[in-house]
């Protein structure tokens, strides 16, 4: 069964940029958690649980990494170590199993489950590129753990400080065959972008949650053409585009 | 060791614990992690004469100990849940609400002659009261008149118990309560979200798409409490009492303010655990009490009037 409730407590919370940090976090018992499914993490003093997808995850130690855009994000930021924290998951569908050639498309924070597929590509039967975006260069997050993994990997940079000038599916385009399958998670205009650019297109959605485990309805994503509605949280959160409306 | 058992509308319950109706989906998820045993009836999501998707946009908000929804009756329609959700539930050994909204009184009589065709379930909830459709919510439940005319079109097509769904934010909730059961309804159910709104500020705009949802949550909790205090004093059908239960001394209490039985929404949606945390908790607490029987507690606090 996948939807388990664990304990958990926070190891370290160290800053990556001035607006994204890594949360790591020590679990009771040990979980698995498949490249793009996520996890519901306790903000303590708050309600509702945030969904968060996971950097990597060995044993009983999970590592988020998290951007600070609001109330919830900001007292993760603050958690001094050892307090602990309600998790549930892993939760949703990941990124599927391809074979051949694999591009990685992220925006901002939205590299971090991208990191998760890069890390688990050992036998990969294909060669694998990643585009990482941001808008800056002190923006960028992730890029030695994604070139640890054996990842060929571009950065792209908005305003031209770092690397590639522009946004990364407009690198990717340019040097990546179409025939490839793509990966992609960020903002909606990226995702929006990539949609139809490659062979194949698995899009990694975000929406506010309610639950996060399929029940309250909270999370819709609209199908294409009218065919009725689907869940991001037990439906996806990774769809493959064709199958989603982007909007 | 305590006895849980409760009865609603002649129907033994083995716990006074009830998942409330759009928390705990049509079951499929929610008893991957619920012991069904922790519970004395499956009340579920509303179902409408027809499939709804629900309010575009943001859905969920936080709010200081509870949540706001504006979900809008995203369901399958009738047909679907009666040919193909109810499955999850059944064989279970526990009594199934059927939870029903509609947006004319001829649509709920519309759904009641569907779901007696297909039968496999023992109890309807008539969700009179959902804030999160149409310009100002289903107002059905906000007027005795509305509670008639429903009533008066739905009562006759089904001998199956009918529980009324309460709206809480009325001018008399004690007169609609009366007016429900003198039109013959079995039970009350009491009540629905409160309704709220948030704003994000960073960006000047509602965090809602629909800018007011419904409240629930914790932060309810004393709201509830006197909406069941007041409604059970009116009339002498069961009441259900729903709203912040979190724990197994809030079901007392509610229990005391005169509940049979409790639904638990928001705090199952967060963690669908509490189902057997509080099922555990409330046999210890009840012996700490001296309380035997539960069904004792029921009303206690209208003994001291
Ligand atoms: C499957 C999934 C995986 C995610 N993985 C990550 C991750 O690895 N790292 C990361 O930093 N963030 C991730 N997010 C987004 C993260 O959940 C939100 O940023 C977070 O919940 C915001 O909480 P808050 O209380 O700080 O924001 P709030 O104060 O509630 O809102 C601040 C701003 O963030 C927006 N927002 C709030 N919740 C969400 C949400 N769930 N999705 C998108 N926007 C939201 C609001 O509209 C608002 O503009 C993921 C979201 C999903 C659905
Ligand atoms: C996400 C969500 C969806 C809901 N959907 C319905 C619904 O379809 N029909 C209904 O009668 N009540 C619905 N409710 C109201 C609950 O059943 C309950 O009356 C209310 O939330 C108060 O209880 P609580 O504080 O325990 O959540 C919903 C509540 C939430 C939070
Ligand atoms: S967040 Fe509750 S159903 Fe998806």
């Amino acid at each position: 069964m996948n939807n388990r409730l664990l304990t958990s407590r926070v190891l370290r919370v160290e800053p990556l940029t001035t607006t994204v940090f890594t949360l790591e976090m020590e679990t009771d018992q040990p979980v698995s958690v498949q490249p793009g499914q996520f996890m519901m993490v306790e903000v303590p003093g708050h309600f509702l649980l945030r969904p968060f997808a996971p950097i990597s995850c060995e044993g009983r130690r999970i590592t988020f990494a998290i951007q600070r855009v609001g109330e919830g994000t900001e007292i993760l930021a603050g958690l001094e170590p050892h307090t602990p924290l309600m998790l549930r998951g892993p939760l949703g569908r990941g990124f599927p199993a391809v074979e051949g050639p694999l591009v990685l498309i992220g925006g901002g924070v939205g590299v971090a489950p991208l990191l998760a597929v890069a890390s688990q590509l050992e036998d990969h039967s294909g060669p694998v590129r990643a585009f990482l975006g941001f808008n800056r260069a002190a923006d960028v997050i992730l890029r030695e753990e994604f070139e640890r993994a054996g990842v060929e990997t571009t950065i792209c940079t908005m305003d031209g400080s770092l690397g590639y000038r522009g946004n990364p599916v407009a690198a990717a385009t340019a040097e990546v065959p179409s025939g490839w399958t793509a990966f992609a998670c960020g903002p909606q205009p990226l995702l929006q972008a990539v949609k139809g650019k490659f062979a194949r297109v698995y899009v990694s959605l975000e929406s506010h949650m309610g639950c996060g485990w399929g029940v309250c309805n909270a999370c819709r994503v609209d199908r294409p053409e009218g065919r009725g509605t689907l869940k991001i949280c037990e439906d996806g959160p990774v769809f493959d585009a064709e199958e989603v409306e982007l909007k | 060791m305590s006895d849980l058992t409760t009865e609603l509308c002649g129907l033994k319950l083995s716990s006074p614990l009830l998942t409330a109706s759009g928390c705990a989906g049509y079951g499929q998820e929610f008893f991957q992690v619920v012991d069904s045993r922790c519970l004395g009836a499956f009340v579920t999501k509303s179902a409408t004469l027809h499939p709804r998707d629900g309010n575009e946009g943001c859905r969920v908000a936080e709010t200081p100990a509870g949540m706001l929804n504006s979900i809008g009756l995203a369901n399958p329609g009738i047909e679907r849940v009666m040919a193909e959700e109810l499955d999850n539930l059944q064989g279970r050994n526990l009594p199934i609400i059927l939870s029903i909204a509609g947006f004319s009184p001829e649509e709920y009589a519309s759904c009641i002659r569907i779901a007696e065709a297909h039968g496999g379930f023992d109890m309807y909830e008539l969700n009179l009261s959902c804030p999160n459709v149409g310009d100002h919510g289903l107002a059905l439940a906000s007027t005795p008149e509305g509670i008639r005319t429903i009533m008066s079109q739905v009562r006759g097509l089904t001998r199956r118990p009918l529980l009324v769904k309460l709206k809480p934010e009325v001018a008399d909730i004690a007169l609609i309560a009366r007016t429900a059961q003198d039109c013959g309804a079995d039970g009350l159910v009491c009540c629905n979200t409160y309704t709220g709104m948030r704003i994000d500020i960073a960006r000047g705009r509602p965090v809602m798409a629909k800018c007011i949802g419904g409240f629930s949550g914790p932060a309810v909790f004393p709201m509830a409490v006197k909406n069941v205090f007041l409604v059970s004093q009116a009339v002498s059908i069961p009441v259900v009492g729903v709203g912040g239960i979190a724990s197994a001394r809030d079901v007392v209490e509610m229990m005391m303010a005169g509940a049979s039985a409790v639904q638990i929404g928001a705090a199952a949606l967060r963690q669908p655990e509490v189902f057997m945390k509080i099922h555990r908790d409330l046999e210890a607490l009840l012996a700490k009490l001296r309380v035997e029987r539960i069904q004792d507690i029921i009303g206690r606090v209208h003994r001291h009037d």
